[in-house]
């Protein structure tokens, strides 16, 4: 048997020991990384539930991909495909009246799963928030004024269904049409998975004047951006707290333990032996308190998911709070915080070198 | 160094405070194969004198020399307060002496254990140990693994004659391959030294 093998074997012994008669010493510590980690899982859950709703929300509405022109380009992953028209107009009903963006649509099967009320047939699908603006409901009689060079036309489409998307701007600003008469400029795709629409851009529509609904939605967008960053922030700011507080339960460790230290130098055991008995327990530590607050963690988001709480919905798109497991986050905390514990605890450890043998066996 | 020499130590002066030499320029050898008892009056800086030999305070002033490859694992001790690792059993603290020693053999612990009555007790941990348990424990722990050089400071204060008679057979036994360097007062420990050397005022007379 090599020395290493000798000293690890004796490195494994002390730590197993340490762990099974000083329980007490690990809790706390323990217990800090649980806390930290279950507030990072369902923290980052609940942004990421956020964020998934919205990009839910928004990809079940709008075209993934906005083509000028009629294209004709099919490839595997294509949902649905249409053409449509985009304009500004104006819609009038009973004297109220506001600015919407007119969805003209040779095929209005994109809305299935947002119509709340009425059917998908000849008419006009309105936001539910425009809907209640308005006053109008299904059966109703609209007009709408889009302008044609200088000149405003005015035409009379009955309400046949209300659609939410649980994006205010859709709910409130569209209106989707299927006028037969008109010309389409504009073709959408929507595909099986709408994170794919930049790669598909640039793939298959490099050529052409293509946005994909991203481009098209950048202030949305821009807030999952934001809510990446939070999440991220968060996971450093536990992260940190994680490692700190190893840092601080191992230099109170070394100093609560100071004669055992003693005693193995005065055996022998080189200082960096001695180290990796204090990183070993520490990054037992933190491998326990991360699968405890995993545990806590996917329970608490779990329980969320089932109640489904309610929260204002006049503030938020949506009128429960959304819970979505942040899997990617959860794998990669372990790692971070792992490592992190490993070089603080490398760091505080250092001082063990410094600790005279005969003053440590003095120690009680 | 004399190949029947282990240890040389030569004008070792030792002051804790700087000021009141402890030791005051000591001479001393220690040989291979020998039992050496160090007796003196409390005070007179036999447990410094063993510190320093076996590396565990540095001395002011002097040289010491050692005819032992890797000094450090080769050097047992006997604290006067024992210092077992609380946290292990009898065993495992035999077990991690071994390990840090580059040394794994259960039967060298069980064999000696069995020599000095503690076959009993190597399962059990020091909190659960007699004042006496706990001295031969830590002598126990003391020759686990290949030691070449033992120093032990009063390793028999608190045993029963029959008890410190099977302690020092076992160091006769042991001393073809280890030396042993007591601090003690036993009448025990001077009939199996083979050399006996007395201090005082912190030097050898």
């Amino acid at each position: 048997m090599t020395n290493k093998r000798f000293s690890d074997k004796a490195v494994f012994s002390l730590v197993k020991g340490f762990i099974k008669k000083s329980r007490k010493n690990f809790k706390f510590p323990t217990i800090a990384i649980a806390i930290g980690v279950w507030g990072l899982i369902v923290i980052t859950s609940v942004v990421n539930g956020f964020d998934r709703l919205l990009i839910d929300s928004i990809t079940r509405f709008y075209p993934h991909i906005t083509v000028a022109g009629k294209s004709d380009l099919y490839f595997s992953g294509i949902k649905e495909k249409m053409f449509f028209n985009l304009d500004n107009s104006m819609v009038a009903f009973n004297g109220s009246f506001d600015y919407v963006q007119l969805m003209d649509c040779d095929d209005v099967s994109f809305l299935g799963s947002s119509i709340i009320s009425g059917q998908l047939e000849n008419g006009a699908a309105i936001g539910k928030e425009l809907s209640e603006y308005l006053n109008i409901s299904i059966g109703d009689e609209l007009t709408v004024f889009k302008i044609k060079g200088i000149i405003p036309i005015a035409k009379k489409y009955r309400v046949v269904s209300l659609f939410k998307t649980g994006v205010y701007i859709f709910d409130s600003k569209f209106l989707v049409i299927n006028d037969p008469d008109s010309v389409k400029n504009f073709t959408a795709y929507y595909f099986e998975d709408p994170l794919k629409a930049g790669e598909y851009k640039s793939k298959y529509f490099s050529y052409s004047p293509a946005y994909t609904w991203k481009e098209s939605n950048k202030t949305l967008t821009q807030t999952v951006e934001i809510d990446g960053l939070i999440a991220l922030l968060i996971t450093v700011f536990i992260v940190l707290m994680a490692g700190f507080s190893v840092s601080n339960s191992i230099t109170f460790s070394i100093l609560t333990r100071k004669k055992e230290i003693g005693i193995l130098k005065s055996l022998g055991m080189k200082n960096i032996d001695i180290q990796k008995v204090f990183i070993s327990e520490s990054l037992i530590i933190s491998v326990i308190g991360y699968l405890l607050g995993l545990l806590c963690g996917t329970l608490t988001v779990t329980v969320l998911d089932f109640l489904k709480i309610k929260i204002p919905s006049g503030i938020f798109y949506v009128d429960y709070l959304p819970v979505s497991l942040n899997v990617s986050i959860a794998g990669s905390s372990f790692f971070i915080i792992t490592g992190i514990v490993v070089f603080f605890s490398f760091l505080t450890t250092r001082m063990i070198s410094g600790i005279d043998t005969l003053e440590a066996l003095k120690d009680e | 160094m004399n190949e029947n020499i282990i240890l040389t130590a030569e004008g070792i002066f030792y002051s804790y405070d700087k000021k009141n030499p402890v030791l005051k320029g000591l001479d001393i050898k220690v040989l291979k194969n020998e039992i050496l008892t160090l007796y003196g009056p409390s005070g007179s800086g036999k447990s410094t004198l063993i510190y320093i030999l076996g590396g565990l305070l540095t001395q002011d002033a002097g040289k010491i020399l050692y005819n032992i490859e890797d000094k450090k694992r080769k050097i047992g001790f006997v604290f006067q307060n024992y210092n077992m690792l609380n946290e292990l059993t009898v065993f495992e603290n035999c077990k991690v002496a071994q390990n840090i020693r580059s040394f794994d053999d259960d039967r060298q612990i069980f064999d000696y254990a069995e020599k000095i009555g503690i076959t009993d007790i190597l399962y059990r941990y020091p909190a659960e140990l007699s004042v006496g348990q706990l001295q031969r424990s830590a002598v126990l722990r003391s020759i686990s693994g290949p030691v070449e050089l033992v120093f032990c400071d009063e390793p028999t204060g608190s045993l029963d004659s029959e008890n410190k008679r099977n302690v020092f057979e076992l160091f006769s036994q042991l001393k073809e391959y280890v030396a042993f360097f007591v601090v003690s007062h036993d009448e025990v420990s001077k009939k199996y030294a083979d050399r006996v050397l007395n201090m005082s005022d912190g030097i050898i007379l």
